[in-house]
């Protein structure tokens, strides 16, 4: 038997390779693969090392760089955190092609002009809520493709962003050990693990309103039942009516609802936030011919929609009309001494505050989906 | 006879949904695999609401609502024979929502 001498390991594998490729050429298939392709073959394959040693060098040198907005938040920069939202969402899909080599251990990390990533250490600060939009397009991401999305430099994330994201399970969807220390921040905001599916369900929401409740202590027994009374209609409407078999969605979906909550312990406040990535309600609400005819024409008064659909009379419309459960979500902020609550959908944005006039306007760039988030304190 | 539902205990302390298809503790399934053969035994039915963490609108109107609506019952009927209870106050809304939804519900 010949001796393989390192030269000879190298011919076969040549060989073997460019026979591997004329099989292919000769089927049609270029040596050339997709971005998904590279992940599903060699990503998932990679240790966190080879990631951050060969790969991360790479794609900072050749691949192009996605900067999210420093303050990733929905409430002081929805257009930017919701451009970067449709612009993540492009990236598990586009099909960024890669250039070959002879060697596939050299090759996997050669990362071509159409390789998009996102740097996470441009963000300085980011919500619970926009937090909970991020985790959400990364689990659809995973779920969709079967393998989880990669991160890069995540030692050099802001230390309060990378928490917050710890916190709410990001790390877990990247398949990450994320080994950050309480004390390497000063946070007073605790955010809870996301919970997502595709059912009715009250009883996870229910262990969140406790959870967070239990650090703020805002909410009294009562108020724990009609918020979670209102969560789970929002939960339901999302199951219901958020993707219809009708309706062809630009982007594949999961048809899931993501929740999560957070408490301000200093502050006594505590939010829950639940998002799904829906057809939103501009879309599915005709109430009257104008709004439908507002709605169809591209997103010019969706806050007016939103605000039409929170009114719709539960008892007389019919069982079928998304936000009939919108006065169970009116009566958990009513009940508090201070409450506000936010419906982010499409283009709009509606906010219903105890103590003030109902508000609504229209945002620019739409959000992929129906976000509500409830907010209440103990007083104003 | 008088025949006690306590739903926390016989049916979820989770309840949410209206139909079966949202979800394993829903309206739809209350009212017809417990309410409505309750009912049909003849008897007064008194359904305790304490207990449950949760009572969305879609729940509440499909099960009760649903008695007139889907089940085909009399308001009239329901007005004798069965008694929605809400021991502890934190209840209440609850209760009155339940009996407006019967009492705003229309056949068919």
């Amino acid at each position: 038997m010949k001796k393989l001498t390192e030269k000879y390991k190298q011919w076969l594998l040549t060989r073997a390779i460019n026979e591997s490729r004329r099989k292919n050429h000769k089927k049609g298939n270029r040596s050339q693969i997709t971005l998904s392709q590279w992940r599903r073959n060699f990503v998932r394959n990679l240790s966190q090392e080879e990631i951050e040693n060969e790969l991360t060098p790479s794609l900072l040198k050749n691949g192009v760089k996605i900067s999210p907005p420093e303050i990733f938040c929905l409430d002081k920069n929805f257009e930017e955190v919701a451009f970067l939202i449709s612009e993540l969402r492009r990236i598990p899909i586009r099909s960024g092609k890669l250039k070959s080599s002879n060697n596939p251990a050299v090759n996997i990390f050669r990362v071509t002009k159409d390789t998009r990533y996102i740097d996470f250490r441009d963000i300085k600060e980011i919500s619970p809520a926009a937090a909970l939009v991020l985790a959400a397009e990364y689990d659809r991401a995973r779920r969709l493709s079967n393998q989880p999305l990669f991160t890069i430099l995540i030692d050099e994330w802001d230390p309060i962003v990378r928490k917050r994201l710890d916190d709410i399970g990001f790390f877990e969807l990247l398949e990450v050990d994320n080994e950050i220390e309480n004390s390497e921040t000063d946070e007073d905001v605790a955010i809870q693990k996301f919970i997502s599916g595709n059912l009715s369900d009250t009883e996870g929401s229910d262990k969140i309103i406790i959870a967070v409740n239990k650090l703020t202590k805002t909410l009294t027994e009562k108020g724990e039942i009609v918020l979670n009374s209102a969560v789970g209609e929002a939960i339901n409407n999302a199951c219901a009516y958020a993707y219809p078999d009708w309706h062809k969605f630009s982007s594949p979906v999961t048809k899931q609802w993501w929740l999560t909550g957070s408490a301000d312990v200093s502050n006594r406040r505590l939010k829950i936030v639940m998002y799904d990535q829906g057809l939103t309600i501009p879309v599915h609400f005709p109430e009257t011919k104008k709004v439908e005819i507002l709605s169809l024409l591209g997103g010019d008064d969706d806050g007016e929609v939103i605000k039409k659909a929170t009114k719709l009379d539960r008892t007389s419309t019919g069982e079928k009309q998304h936000g009939k459960g919108f006065q169970d979500m009116k009566d958990s902020i009513e009940l508090n001494n201070s409450g506000r609550m936010r419906v982010i959908s499409r283009n709009g944005h509606y906010i219903y505050e105890k103590g003030q006039k109902e508000s609504s306007f229209t945002n620019s760039f739409p959000l992929h989906g129906t976000l509500i988030e409830w907010e209440i304190g103990v007083e104003d | 006879m008088t025949m006690v539902i306590n739903i926390a205990e016989e049916f979820s302390s989770h309840p949410a949904g209206r139909y079966r298809k949202d979800g394993k503790f829903s309206g739809e399934k209350f009212r017809d695999e417990i309410l409505v053969p309750a009912l049909k035994s003849g008897e007064t039915v008194t359904v305790i609401l304490d207990g449950v963490r949760s009572y969305g609108s879609s729940f509440l109107e499909e099960s009760f609502g649903g008695l007139v609506r889907v089940s085909g019952l009399e308001k009239s009927e329901l007005k004798k024979h069965l008694i929605i209870e809400a021991q502890d106050e934190m209840y209440e809304t609850f209760q009155r929502r339940a009996l407006k939804y019967i009492e705003d519900a229309k056949v068919g």
